[in-house]
């Protein structure tokens, strides 16, 4: 799930990178499982929908170690 | 600070505005204390502040994925109440670099689909059926990003966020040797002319967004930097295979979406 960090910008080669990608969303995986899916227009609605559950993916903590805020 | 204060009540007296300058002197010079106790100095407590963030940040990666770009807007929404996305280094291909971009120039993501979904509606996309971002897509991206990202967009993404783009190599120069495509991170922007380049560059899923195979970036063609697929692996043989199946495979996209919207 992680990227090679070599791709970030030069002062930050040596972070950890994570991963943010629809595919971990189960939901995402369920009502987009075809391959052309990614250009295939379903509407506002959808477009709206996938808003919410982006949201809703990092406010239920799936990324743990992106929501805990900065200390200090 | 008590006894120096007591020093100088000794030697002068002094005013009340005297009184109101010592103390807010005191106050400033007065160290302050962490969380376990320990009395540290403002600047070296500034020092540790910036260690901790280092040690405590990390790089966010958004891969590419067409209109599930909207999914990791919405988790730029979440995210960006927990992190500061303003100084998070980034790195995105194809939709995931305009997700890396609006997300460093802080663009609010509800405001960015209401100009989407207005764009869409006067590009007639949503009456052309499921395919209607064929052929015009690009013009719409374009159009969209002129208008989201602000004035200093270049500055607040130069050297924190790297766009993925994948350079092709023409077919005059092409060779056995030579890789047919080539990643290439940018984070050097120019100005924010540049960056939207570099962000048509990463998006463009050839014939899909303007018809075309290739967008051309700082002189060189390019085509979508999440295309991992193409990239040829390491013999000739299979690394012939691979770019014959996928540019069979773009044709045919091609071909079905043209007949599909001729005229």
């Amino acid at each position: 799930m992680k990227q090679p960090s070599y791709l970030l910008p030069g002062d930050f080669r040596s972070l950890p990178v994570t991963r943010i990608s629809p595919m971990r969303d189960e939901r995402m995986r369920k009502a987009y499982g075809k391959p052309s899916d990614f250009l295939r227009l379903r509407g506002e609605a959808s477009v709206r929908e996938m808003m919410i559950w982006g949201a809703d993916f990092v406010d239920q903590g799936h990324t743990s170690l992106l929501t805990e805020p900065l200390k200090i | 600070m008590t006894f120096l204060r007591k020093r100088k009540t000794i030697r002068t007296p002094r005013s009340p505005d005297q009184t109101d300058q010592m103390r807010t002197a005191a106050q400033e010079a007065e160290p302050k204390k962490g969380q376990s106790g320990a009395i540290v100095h403002s600047s070296r407590r500034s020092h540790l502040k910036s260690l901790v963030c280092r040690l405590e940040m990390r790089g966010l990666a958004f891969p590419g994925g067409g209109l599930f770009f909207w999914w990791q807007a919405g988790a730029i929404t979440g995210l960006s109440r927990r992190l500061d996305l303003a100084s998070t280094p980034m790195v995105g291909a194809s939709a995931g670099a305009l997700a890396a971009t609006l997300a460093a120039c802080g663009t609010d993501m509800e405001e960015a689909l209401d100009l989407a979904v207005m764009l869409s509606n006067e590009a007639g996309v949503f009456d052309r059926g499921p395919w209607g971002l064929y052929g015009i897509w690009g013009p719409i991206i374009h159009r969209w990003l002129d208008e989201l990202l602000p004035a200093d967009a270049a500055d607040r993404c130069r050297g924190r966020v790297s766009v993925l783009v994948r350079e092709v190599s023409l077919l005059k120069d092409t060779s056995l040797t030579k890789p047919w495509t080539q990643e290439v991170a940018v984070s050097d922007y120019k100005d924010r002319g540049d960056l939207i380049s570099s962000c048509m560059a990463s998006v463009h899923v050839p014939f899909f967004l303007d018809r075309q195979m290739t967008a051309t970036f700082r002189a060189t063609q390019c085509v979508d930097g999440s295309l991992p697929s193409v990239l040829p692996p390491d013999s000739h043989s299979a690394r012939t295979l691979h770019c014959a199946c996928a540019l069979f495979s773009l044709r045919c996209v091609h071909r079905v979406c043209y007949r599909y919207y001729r005229g």
